[in-house]
């Protein structure tokens, strides 16, 4: 390339990243001489500038991306504070359409006077917003005059701008420039085509008799190209060159679709692949292309194959760990610190990590300023991490100047919460994690950066003067974030390049592989602009008859240039390249292939050669045996399993005790019983209202009730409303504040209780003997296992014969099955008592299930004729607890998957019930 | 022009297709019997508009009923496309050019024609109305942001919270949150609990918004609700029922009752409407309300449309059966809208089959209207169709869909098509087997049902190998097990059907089960491991993940260590065994943890897919299955992080409470038509699918309205419940519930009768029906399909056993041959690799690392800032910007003393090009007195007259950037000052730091750096390196540079630099100027272990 011209050349290039890649390959044809001039737009504009200083011209400095927006910002609030103006326009996120509908007239050099001409519009429109509220188009043409004006008074100039000026200048010093713009060869790299601007730029150089040429990537389409542009001015310079050959990857999903490319990548570089290939290149010379949604995805994957790589593409704040944090921050604050969204934000490592009381949080809910504040105060730095929040909200709410805004974020994250270090600490001795590390540390130097430059210097501008409050200063930011791009990291020779989103021009490998080339890309959903439709765009084409007319490219045209780019991306490999593509979409929606892709591969007219397709439908997710595959990190579909099994049998209870309570759980499931009770793994309590604490609670409340029904002889009814706050104050106040709801409830289950039981205590009164409370139940011993117990209430009567209670909170026809209070009466029975019945008092439905000897006393407790007699009933309480103490004793604690405590069992992922009775039965 | 060149392509259509193809009537309604060519029909329906002229591809509206569908009647179309043009062309006369023409042009412009859902096509038209109306980044809500918002609603519910949802309660609704104090709402609430009381909201709120209702239609008082009672009782199908129902209980409580239930829907709907109105979200049937408005009020975009073709019409419901006809209104295209009515069976979608009613009423009565019933089977042989015909002719006696009373059309073979006789005798199986297993009075339920799954995996066994039709090849040939399905009315069935066909008799099967993700073992284990992760003192959670296949610890293991750690009660104790007995995995586990901390829990998740030897655990019918939950569970996660951010304990309550609650998503499944083997699936899944073997399995079941729910919305009565709060003292069930469950009764059972349909006409060759006949006497359960069949052989003088053979021949011999040999296996060994040098290394980086590796760790590889920290110097000031500054003045000033004031007084004539960094020190006076001192005893010391010579000789050059290369890496950096004389480079560069504190190690290798760098850009001449120290006015010179060492140096460090290892250079920390910094860290990492 170097070759060229006899002239001295300068270069030009769209990016900086593509000026790297040239100079790469012009040192690599000639290492030793100097580096060459590769110069993108502005350097031409600057350079200018330079040469006319002496002529007191003043370089123009461009505006970068956040300071666009908040100049439009600006300018739209002027334009949109009126009180005609429609209030749904008057949204921040009309700022960025507008801006890039903005740049895209400047680009094609449609200054506001054009605009006005072809719009015809005649209103009078100087001081102020014209009055035309409700079009779209005036809007557009008030911005594109203020924005012009704005720059122009201030020195500053849009990049969309920069080949303009510089073409003014060229054409104004016209004598004074000519000999230095003639000494060299102008050589334009990398232009798919040109802007209306740069293309007039380029003319004016050809007025000067300079020595240009162009190297243009091909596309072999129709669309509209620098060729096209340049057309009868210059000739074409490109060689034919041998179309790639191409792999097709497709798979069920995005992560199958990745994976199978990678695999095949590595097959490859041991030279295992299935297909002719040419011998593998090294990873140096293999690039990745992907769309930033799959970069996780691709991590994931290149971490699994373990392949070397590197990122190329440097990421936006917004796409790092740093601005997840800070939306997570926002989002908690908006909602004035809801409990859920907070305790999660708090327990984060880079905030409070393990110190942060995340069950406590559950359970007691705290939200709003103050709540937190007295839930952290006991926690080592949690009001000063919980400050630092808040702090930095107030000043999003009262706002602030732009840089002030992120000179407080750098110093939120870097200083108050202590960010980096924390990162870096989590990072230990894991290299692999560095670049989170700097991803979080660089976003917060560029935060810093950004205040610097637009703090002290930003005399330029005046809008960096504009205080930004609430929402609009979060969308500041937002842009801000969507806009700093970050350095990529430290560069290595040797692995694998990945690139996101879109390579610079330049960019090409020996082997490359194009991610996500599928129909939903390519073209993808092309939409109109809305603030400049099509119509619009044909109407300043139809009356801007110029010699060079401008030209805004219309839907079509936009598809025909995705399927240029699409051409040169896959020409960016120079010998392979993977076309990869998901078949379904994350929601599960059908991917068609492009029909780019099948236009590139036609057999009459390829672009490039399809060597092979390799489809990976979700049956291939594991690869069956035979097929090649990477041991370790690769499972195969149908080698033999090794067998994995609950044991049938398990190691027996290290204790010999046992609680007569408990039989119910272990007639209901031995596993069940095991985990809780003898391995003591407690289920899971749900946040909020606990409704273990809500039952002991009434147990209190029930014990203190007799006891004063006894002391003062009143109706337990009229007792429970004052004995009620008093107890609940003791043992669950929330009961009382928080969840009154609950508390509500409980007190009129109590109530409802207790008239049921005055009621009986008519009829049970005369036959008392005594009545105990928490009975302590004499110990009773199966087969080496002593079994203890204590039952709620005991009624003795006057016949010496017990009745045994006991408060539930469930409902009474849920005891129906159980022996628990069976179990008791076989203690009790041990020491000679005969027990006449037992119930159960039920708090759900305020009623009693209970099974009795006599069906006298069962009238009394208002129970009917059972099929089960008591004694049947002791019977099988007795085989229960048999079976109990056995199992106990030898370690036999099958799960039983038929449970019905299966439903909402804590336990499923221990007893694997899923794993073995796939399925089970919940229907839909 | 004739059209007869277009009808002759039409000739392998049917009479009735033909004639809703080509009519030109604005309003075309087509029934279409199961397998009577929908799609061709559209598609044909699509080209005749286009070859006739009628309609450009952009003029027509294609929609269907999925996105999956919507690409098959792409392809359809284009194929249909291009075969017309192709047969014009080749034997059209010459008029027909224009026909091929239009067709070309189409074709060609395909990508133009809109054929897509009906929600994505009102999606294209809210985004590109976004400018005006502020919709343009409006979505829908994802499952987990959908769930957090629920689950702060429920916070705020359980603390009856009214201030919250004030908040989010816009105007008039305001009023709304005193819900929360009135007396009937607290008790109902009290009653059925806010979790139940929020699930009865969602789904009033998706009913109602269905039929295009707002919450303010459920915020009603007494006497409108007595209102719509009077207006229920007297214009209703089912009237008297209703009347006398309601008669019979206490209707003033009952309206307390729904009157507190309405209201509270409507309340919950209303602060859900502006969460999505802030949040910018839209539901599904938002979107379709927010496209009409869009037409409503602007028709241009739908302007063009001159045709809407709708498939599957009969599933729409009354927003979307509202739309379109706006649809119609505002662009005035022609509608041709084909569904099948016997075959709606998406209610539980909301679905609503009468919308489809009422336009075939309209299309038969109207001027305007063509109805055409398709009835010609492509798919079905005779034999079965006849059969299909005569038992829901049996069914259907009085009509389908009751109201309307739409007679049953039978289904006829495609007698016309000329391969259709020998289709029809090809096959040699029975069209129709039935399989009833009778249970004894002691067997149960479960059992019967692994005997009926015994009895037909022996009838399967028996048709494999038999003749049957393929329908792509038209051709006969034997019967694979792909070629057959079958078919269950819900999932409830899949687990006999399992454990018997796949366990017990060994055929293989592949299950499509439906929407119970959350249930699965995967789910659960990848949920106790974000548990075990974010807390790794959650007993349970970790013994669940021991246990899992993914801990690789063997179950008996897990188990041991489980009860060993039992006698210790204390919370985190089994971490702490663990720790002790299994030091690796808790490792891996601290590892994973850290991932997930920096990149999230998603990543943590990943890495369990990596592990190949968990998989070889299971056996090998769930390994794919395994991975492809787990994969599932990664890409939750990722949904999740972008949701709501990469939240570890977020992520993990997520998860956990996903999978406690069994929260509804879809399962994985692997591609129906990937395996040879016998589908097994829900008769939903199956619908718009055709197998040539189909077996209907669960006969016996009879329609249920919905247990299990104590609330439910319901349109006429607004909402029921199950019981009324206990406060109310009334135990009769509220009448309410009576009258929904007469109404679900009625369409649910209508419906049961069309999923039996759906599920018989699936079949090609032949049906299978498999049901148990009820233990107790009085024949099968009223409703049931098994019911049906019964009375319908009963009317026929048959019966049920008549049907009830096969042959049983090739069961024992297909067991036998069931042993797969075992191939080899080829697993590759991962290659370990490594990355090469670093392809830049600049002087700085260079000494950094050679002084102290984790130095360069964590500036180059973590980016941090290493501020340098000096020992406190004299005069306070002389931190890294006051060096900048120096620097900045050095490369400019001509170190005479005199001209220092233009850069140091502050109207000094540089000051405006000093760059923004350097503004800050520059603002200091101390700083700038402390530069002046220092810079004067430059230029006063031998140094600085030597510098100030060279200056004007024209010798000097300064900030010197150099670039060259050692290997693979670059070499690059920027040179204090430098000049050339005799034959040798001189190096300097000016150091702030004072000589006693400055850590000279680092600084000889960066000057050793700048040594090698010019020697090899210049390799003959001599190098002297020196080193100014500008505080004290002194000079140092490096000599004796070995450059070979050095360049050795540099090339270990570029490869050590990208790779690491990065271990700290102890013996440095004393002099290092980083070391407050690197302490810190490790006094916390110290602290934390
Ligand atoms: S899920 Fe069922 S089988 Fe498993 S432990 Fe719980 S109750 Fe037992």
């Amino acid at each position: 390339m170097r070759a060229i011209a006899k002239r001295p050349a300068i270069f030009v290039v769209p990016t900086d990243d593509d000026a790297d890649i040239l100079s790469a390959i012009l040192e690599a044809e000639s290492p030793h001489r100097e580096r060459a001039r590769i110069w993108q737009w502005t350097d031409i504009y600057k350079k200018t500038c330079e040469a006319l200083k002496k002529k007191g011209i003043r370089w123009r400095r461009q505006v970068d991306p956040a300071e666009r927006w908040l100049i439009v910002q600006s300018l739209w609030a002027k334009l949109s504070c009126s009180e005609a103006f429609p209030p749904t326009a008057r949204r921040p996120a009309m700022v960025k359409e507008f801006a890039s509908s903005l740049r895209e007239l400047l680009r094609e050099e449609i200054t506001w006077e054009t605009y006005r001409n072809v719009t015809g519009c005649k209103e009078p429109c100087e001081g102020g917003p014209c009055a035309k509220f409700d079009e779209v188009e005036a809007w557009l043409c008030w911005l594109l005059r203020e924005y012009e004006r704005y720059l122009q008074d201030r020195g500053l100039a849009d990049s969309a701008q920069v080949a303009t000026l510089t073409r003014e200048l060229l054409l104004a010093n016209s004598r004074r420039l000519s000999p230095a713009v003639r000494r060299y060869t102008w050589a334009f790299v990398g232009f798919m085509s040109f802007t209306h601007g740069q293309l007039e730029l380029v003319r004016s150089l050809l007025k000067f008799d300079a020595h240009l040429c162009v190297f243009m990537p091909e596309s072999g389409t129709g669309a509209y190209s620098a060729a096209d542009q340049l057309e009868g001015i210059m000739k074409k310079e490109s060689d034919p060159v041998p179309p790639p050959k191409c792999i097709e990857i497709s798979g069920a999903t995005d992560r199958l679709a990745i994976e199978t490319a990678l695999r095949e990548l590595l097959l490859w570089s041991l030279g295992k692949t299935a297909w002719e290939g040419e011998p593998f290149p090294g990873w140096e010379n293999v690039g990745i292309l992907l769309p930033q949604d799959d970069l996780p995805t691709a991590k994931e994957a290149l971490a699994r194959f373990r392949i070397p790589y590197q990122l190329k593409s440097g990421l936006s704040v917004s796409q790092t760990p740093f601005w997840s944090l800070l939306s997570r921050i926002f989002a908690a604050a908006k909602e004035n610190w809801p409990a859920r969204k907070t305790s999660f934000l708090l327990a984060d490592r880079f905030l409070l990590g393990e110190s942060f009381p995340l069950s406590e949080a559950a359970r007691e809910a705290p939200s709003g300023e103050e709540g937190w504040k007295a839930f952290l105060k006991d926690i080592p730095k949690g009001v000063e991490i919980f400050d630092a929040l808040v702090s930095f909200w107030k000043t999003i709410g009262d706002g602030g100047l732009p840089e002030k805004l992120l000179e407080a974020l750098s110093k939120l994250i870097g200083e108050h919460l202590g960010v980096l270090h924390k990162a870096s600490d989590l990072a230990g001795e894991d290299v692999a994690l560095d670049e989170s590390v700097r991803m979080l540390a660089s976003s917060c130097a560029e935060a810093e950066k950004w205040a610097l430059e637009h703090g002290v210097s930003g005399e330029a501008t005046d809008t960096a003067n504009r205080a930004l409050a609430g929402d609009h200063a979060i969308e500041f930011l937002r842009t801000w974030s969507e806009e700093a791009i970050l350095l990529p990291p430290l560069r290595r020779r040797g692995v694998l390049n990945v690139y996101v989103d879109s390579p610079p021009v330049l960019a090409h490998h020996q082997a490359w592989v194009l991610l996500g080339a599928g129909g939903d890309r390519w073209p993808g959903k092309l939409r109109e602009s809305p603030i400049l439709p099509d119509e619009q765009k044909q109407v300043f084409h139809d009356r801007n008859l110029g010699l060079s007319p401008t030209h805004l490219p219309l839907l079509n045209e936009r598809r025909e240039q995705r399927h240029a780019l699409f051409r040169r991306l896959l020409a960016a490999g120079d010998e392979v390249v993977f076309a990869v593509r998901p078949l379904a979409d994350a929601e599960g929606h059908p991917i068609p292939p492009s029909p780019f892709f099948e236009e590139a591969v036609r057999v009459e007219t390829p672009w490039v050669c399809l060597a092979r397709s390799v489809e990976r439908p979700s049956s291939r997710a594991l690869l069956p045996a035979r097929e090649m595959r990477f041991s370790g990190v690769e499972a195969a579909a149908d080698v033999p399993s090794r067998g994995r099994a609950l044991p049938q049998t398990f190691p027996p209870a290290r204790t010999k005790e046992a609680y007569l309570g408990d039989v119910d759980e272990w007639k209901g499931c031995p596993f069940r019983y095991a985990a809780s009770r003898l391995w003591s793994i407690k289920e899971e309590t749900h946040s909020g209202f606990d409704p273990k604490l809500g039952g002991s609670l009434l147990h209190e409340l029930w014990k203190r009730l007799w006891e004063q029904r006894f002391r003062s002889g009143e109706a337990l009814s009229d007792l429970v409303e004052a004995l009620w706050e008093e107890t609940a104050r003791s043992f669950y106040e929330e009961v009382l504040s928080r969840y009154s709801l609950y508390g509500r409830r409980l007190l009129y289950q109590a109530q409802r209780l207790a008239r049921l039981q005055d009621s009986l205590e008519s009829r049970l009164a005369p036959l008392r003997r005594d009545q105990m409370r928490e009975y302590p139940l004499p110990e009773l011993e199966i087969d080496g296992v002593r079994f203890k117990g204590r039952a709620d209430r005991i009624e003795l009567l006057t016949d010496g014969s017990a009745v045994i209670l006991d408060y539930k909170s469930g409902r009474s026809d849920s005891y129906r099955d159980s022996v628990q209070l069976s179990a008791y009466a076989i203690a009790l029975e041990e020491t000679g008592v005969s027990v006449a019945g037992y119930a159960y008092l039920c708090h759900k439905d305020g009623s009693i299930y209970g099974h009795f000897a006599d069906p006298k006393l069962a009238k009394i407790f208002g129970q009917g004729r059972k099929k089960i007699s008591l004694k049947d009933k002791i019977d099988e309480a007795r085989s229960v607890l048999e079976s109990m103490a056995n199992g106990i004793a030898s370690g036999l604690f099958s799960p039983d998957y038929t449970s019905k405590s299966c439903r909402d069992c804590g336990y499923k992922a221990l007893c694997r019930r899923e794993e073995i009775v796939r399925g089970g039965d919940n229907d839909e | 022009m004739s059209n007869s060149a277009l009808l002759a392509l039409l000739r392998t259509a049917t009479p009735s297709q033909r004639e809703a193809i080509t009519s030109n009537k604005p309003s075309i309604v087509v029934s279409a019997g199961a397998g009577t060519g929908k799609t061709s029909t559209l598609a044909w329906r699509f080209a005749w508009l286009v070859a006739t002229g009628e309609a450009k591809c952009d003029q027509i509206l294609t929609v269907t009923y999925t996105e999956k569908a919507a690409l098959e009647m792409a392809l359809r179309i284009k194929a249909t496309l291009r075969s017309w043009k192709e047969s014009l062309k080749a034997t059209g006369e010459k008029g027909d050019n224009l026909f091929a023409l239009r067709l070309e042009e189409a074709e060609r412009k395909i990508e133009e024609a809109t054929i897509s859902t009906v929600h994505s096509f009102s999606m294209d038209l809210i985004r590109s109305a976004g400018s005006t109306r502020g919709t343009e980044s409006h979505r829908v809500p994802s499952m987990p942001e959908e769930e957090e918002f629920w689950r702060s609603v429920e916070e705020a519910l359980d603390a009856l919270d009214s201030e919250w949802f004030a908040a989010r309660l816009r105007d008039e609704r305001r009023e709304w949150a005193t819900l929360l104090k009135e007396p009937d709402f607290l008790d109902v609430l009290e009653e059925f609990g806010t979790a139940s009381m929020i699930a009865f909201a969602r789904s009033a709120i998706g009913l109602f918004s269905s039929h295009g209702s707002y919450p303010d239609d459920l915020w009603l008082d007494e006497a409108a609700l007595v209102k719509k009672d009077e207006a229920l009782a007297s214009d209703s199908a089912m009237a008297d029922n209703l009347a006398a129902l309601l008669d019979e209980g206490d209707r003033e409580l009952d309206r307390r009752f729904r009157l507190a239930l309405a209201k509270a829907a409507a309340l919950l709907w209303a602060v859900w409407e502006t969460q999505k109105e802030s949040e910018q979200w839209l539901s599904f049937d938002d979107m379709i309300r927010y496209a009409k408005d869009i037409i409503e009020e602007d028709p241009s975009p739908v302007r063009r449309f001159k045709a809407v073709l709708v498939d599957e019409f009969q599933d729409i419901n009354g927003v979307q059966g509202a739309f379109l006809e706006s649809l119609k209104k505002s662009s005035g295209a022609s509608l041709f809208l084909v569904g099948d009515i016997k075959q709606s069976i998406y209610r539980f979608r909301h679905a609503d089959p009468s919308i489809f009613a009422r336009q075939i009423a309209a299309a038969r009565d109207g001027e305007d209207g063509l109805y055409v019933a398709m009835s010609e089977s492509f798919r079905t042989r005779d034999a079965l169709l006849e059969v299909i015909n005569d038992l829901f002719w049996f069914i259907w006696r009085d009509g389908i869909e009751g109201r309307s009373s739409i007679p049953y059309e039978p289904i006829e073979g495609a007698k016309g098509a000329p391969w259709w006789s020998k289709r029809c005798s090809a096959t040699g199986v029975k069209p129709l087997t039935i399989l009833i297993e009778r249970g004894s009075e002691d067997t149960k339920a479960e059992e019967e049902r692994e005997a009926a799954a015994r009895k037909l995996g022996a009838a399967l066994s028996s048709l494999k190998g038999k003749d049957i039709w393929d329908k792509e090849k038209r051709e006969a040939r034997p019967c694979e097990w792909k070629d057959m399905a079958i078919l269950v009315p819900a999932r409830t069935f899949f687990p006999a059907l399992e454990r018997v066909l796949r366990d017990e008799m060994r055929l293989p099967v592949a299950l499509f089960s439906g929407m119970r993700y959350f249930s699965r073992f995967e789910a659960q284990d990848a949920s106790s491991l974000l548990k075990v992760l974010a807390d790794p003192s959650d007993d349970l959670a970790l013994a669940g993940y021991l246990l899992s296949p993914f801990s690789k610890l063997p179950p008996h293991k897990a188990i041991d260590l489980i009860n060993e750690g039992a006698d210790n009660g204390e919370k985190g104790r089994l971490w702490k065994l663990l720790e002790i007995r299994e030091p690796e995995i808790t490792s891996h586990l601290l590892s994973s943890r850290r991932l997930a901390a920096l990149e999230g829990p998603s990543r943590a998740l990943a890495a369990l897919i990596d592990e190949a030897r968990a998989f070889y655990a299971l056996p090998v019918h769930m390994r794919t299955g395994a991975m492809l939950a787990l994969q599932r569970a990664v890409d939750i996660a990722h949904e999740y992080e972008a949701a709501l951010g990469p939240s570890l304990e977020g992520c993990a309550a997520y998860l956990h409470e996903a999978t406690r609650e069994g929260l509804k998503a879809e399962e994985v499944n692997v591609d129906l038509e990937a395996e040879d083997a016998i589908k097994v699936l829900t008769v939903h899944a199956a619908k718009g699918l055709e197998f040539p073997v189909v077996a209907v399995f669960g006969l016996e079941r009879h329609f249920a309205a919905r247990q299990g729910e104590s609330l439910f919305p319901s349109i006429p009565l607004f909402a029921s419940g199950s019981r009324f709060p206990d406060r109310w003292g009334q135990k009769n069930d509220p009448v309410s519930k009576k009258a929904h469950r007469l109404i679900e009764e009625r369409e649910g059972s209508e419906e049961w009768k069309r999923l039996f349909y759906v599920a018989c006409t699936r079949a090609q060759d032949a049906l299978l029906l498999c049901g148990i006949w009820p233990k107790k006497g009085g024949g099968p359960k009223e409703g049931t399909w098994l019911h049906h069949v019964f009375n319908w052989l009963d009317s026929k003088g048959e019966k049920l056993e008549d049907y009830d053979s096969f042959d049983d021949e090739g069961t024992r011999a297909e067991r036998a041959g069931k042993k797969m040999p075992l191939e080899r296996s080829v697993a590759l060994a991962l290659p370990g690799q490594r990355g090469g040098a670093l392809e830049v290394l600049s002087a700085t980086a260079f000494s950094t690392f050679r002084y102290c590796p984790r130095a360069f760790r964590l500036k180059y590889r973590q980016g941090l800032p290493l501020a340098w920290e000096l020992p406190s110097e004299e005069g306070a000031s002389g931190g890294p910007e006051l060096g900048s500054l120096a620097h900045w003045i050095l490369a400019r000033w001509d170190f005479a003393p005199e001209s220092l004031d233009r850069f140091l007084s502050k109207k000094g004539e540089y000051i405006e090009g000093l760059p923004p960094a350097l503004k800050a020190p520059f603002s200091e006076e101390v700083s700038r007195r402390q530069l002046r001192e220092w810079l004067s005893g430059l230029a006063e010391g031998e140094l600085g007259q030597l510098l100030r010579q060279r200056l004007s000789l024209g010798l000097l050059r300064r900030e010197v950037p150099f670039r060259t290369r050692v290997g693979e890496t670059t070499l690059v950096g920027i040179v204090d000052a430098l000049w050339e004389e005799e034959g040798r480079i001189h190096i300097w560069d000016y150091k702030i730091t004072s000589l006693e504190n400055a850590p000279m190690e680092l600084y000889a290798e960066q000057m050793r750096f700048y040594g090698l760098a010019w020697h090899l850009l210049h390799p003959g001449r001599a190098v002297k390196l020196g080193l100014c120290f500008l505080r004290e006015g002194k000079t140092e010179f490096l000599e004796g540079v070995d450059f070979e060492e050095i360049e050795e140096a540099v090339r270990e460090s570029a490869c050590a630099g990208a790779n690491g290892p990065f271990s700290p250079a102890h013996a440095r920390c004393g002099s290092c100027p980083w070391r407050n910094f690197c302490f810190r860290e490790a006094a916390t990492a110290g602290g934390r272990a």
